[in-house]
């Protein structure tokens, strides 16, 4: 009998142990969901221009679509490229992201929101059948 | 401690994780394509799917009328990451018509809804990877900039569920997915360009969208030129 405590402490604890560890294991596959987003992260102007600068395979500091395989991103190069050089570099680079980034949120609604106490229109409207909100 | 031919503990950690970094790091491979991100399924893929499925949206069923908007050819390729076409993959597309409404029982405007528009469509990529849609061009609607949902199945795997954007559509900033897509670089693998057909009387657009998978080896076909 003098056993029982010992028991009940250690199921206790287990159980203890298993609640702390349940939410933390159910958020991953809800993360995971069919067709969800990948998770977000607000990119530095570091992480930027290191994706890019990788495909400098001259390493002379500029940056040219023959060197740049993924075609997909010559138009992101050629508005980079604003004094038409025929390449970039990591100044032109961080001047892009300057002018494009979006630093992830939820968009400008705050500039769009009318001022006011009762205005209606904000991020929490729920819009359309845009429903694609969550 | 050693573990195998002189190896550290703290060495082979080491490696470890910067191999896991670079498997990581897009692009950390700069002999790779950039693998196409994926967006949100939303809640609008068709709950019913209509009985014409076919790549032409703009035709619905035997009807001899055409949907109403901006008619789009919208085109591209289903790759590997080393650049290799994917074949006898089913790329979907679903999308709302010209009034902003879904192929869908819950779809906003639904009482709107173009019956002329399909709404919904398929195609088998072909051994060089390629697909070809006739669509319209997709409109805002309140919440969200215009968009086409897509996705890519192995049979009934899918492989990806992504969004297309149109290129500089001044929605875009304020769409809240647009912007949580992480970066500029991610961003601009999900965008494509509308480029007006000129030779065309009618408004009839060009829009080309390329997607990357990030397959296994054993995913890939045998013929890579195919």
């Amino acid at each position: 009998m003098r056993m029982l405590p010992r028991v009940l402490l250690f199921s206790a604890s287990l159980l203890a142990t298993a609640f702390l560890l349940v939410p933390a294991s159910e958020a991953q596959p809800k993360g995971k969901k069919r067709g969800k987003s990948e998770p977000f992260h607000s990119e530095t102007v570091e992480e930027f221009v290191k994706k890019l600068m990788v495909f400098d395979k001259s390493r002379d500091g500029k940056l040219t679509k023959e060197e740049m395989i993924d075609k997909r991103l010559h138009g992101l190069l050629d508005r980079a490229d604003t004094k038409k050089r025929g390449f970039v570099t990591r100044a032109d680079l961080e001047a892009l992201f300057t002018r494009e980034n979006l630093d992830g949120g939820f968009g400008d609604f705050k500039s769009k929101r009318p001022k006011g106490p009762k205005s209606k229109v904000g991020p929490r409207d729920k819009g359309g059948p845009g429903g694609d909100k969550e | 401690m050693y573990f195998h031919e002189g190896l550290t503990r703290r060495q082979i950690l080491m490696a470890g994780s910067l191999g896991a970094a670079a498997w990581l790091v897009p692009g950390a491979f700069a002999e790779e394509l950039w693998r196409t991100p994926a967006v949100e399924e939303g809640l609008f893929y068709p709950d019913r799917l209509p009985l014409d499925t076919d790549n032409d949206l703009v035709m619905a069923g035997d009807s001899t009328t055409p949907a109403v908007g901006e008619i789009t050819h919208l085109t591209g390729r289903v790759l590997s990451r080393n650049g290799s076409g994917l074949s006898n993959l089913v790329v979907e597309i679903w999308q709302v018509d010209g009034n902003g409404a879904y192929l869908h029982s819950r779809s906003a405007n639904g009482r709107n809804r173009d019956r002329n528009f399909q709404g919904f469509g398929r195609f088998t990529t072909n051994r060089r990877g390629e697909y070809r849609f006739r669509t319209v061009k997709p409109v805002p609607y309140p919440g969200r900039c215009p968009h086409i949902h897509v996705k890519v199945k192995r049979g009934d795997r899918e492989l990806l569920t992504t969004q297309l954007f149109i290129s500089g559509h001044p929605a875009n900033a304020r769409d809240f997915l647009y912007r949580r897509l992480g970066g500029i670089i991610e961003r601009e693998l999900v965008s494509a360009e509308w480029r007006r057909i000129p030779e065309s009387r009618i408004v009839e657009h060009r829009a080309n969208f390329d997607i990357v998978l990030g397959v296994t080896p054993e995913e890939r076909p045998a013929d890579k030129n195919g």
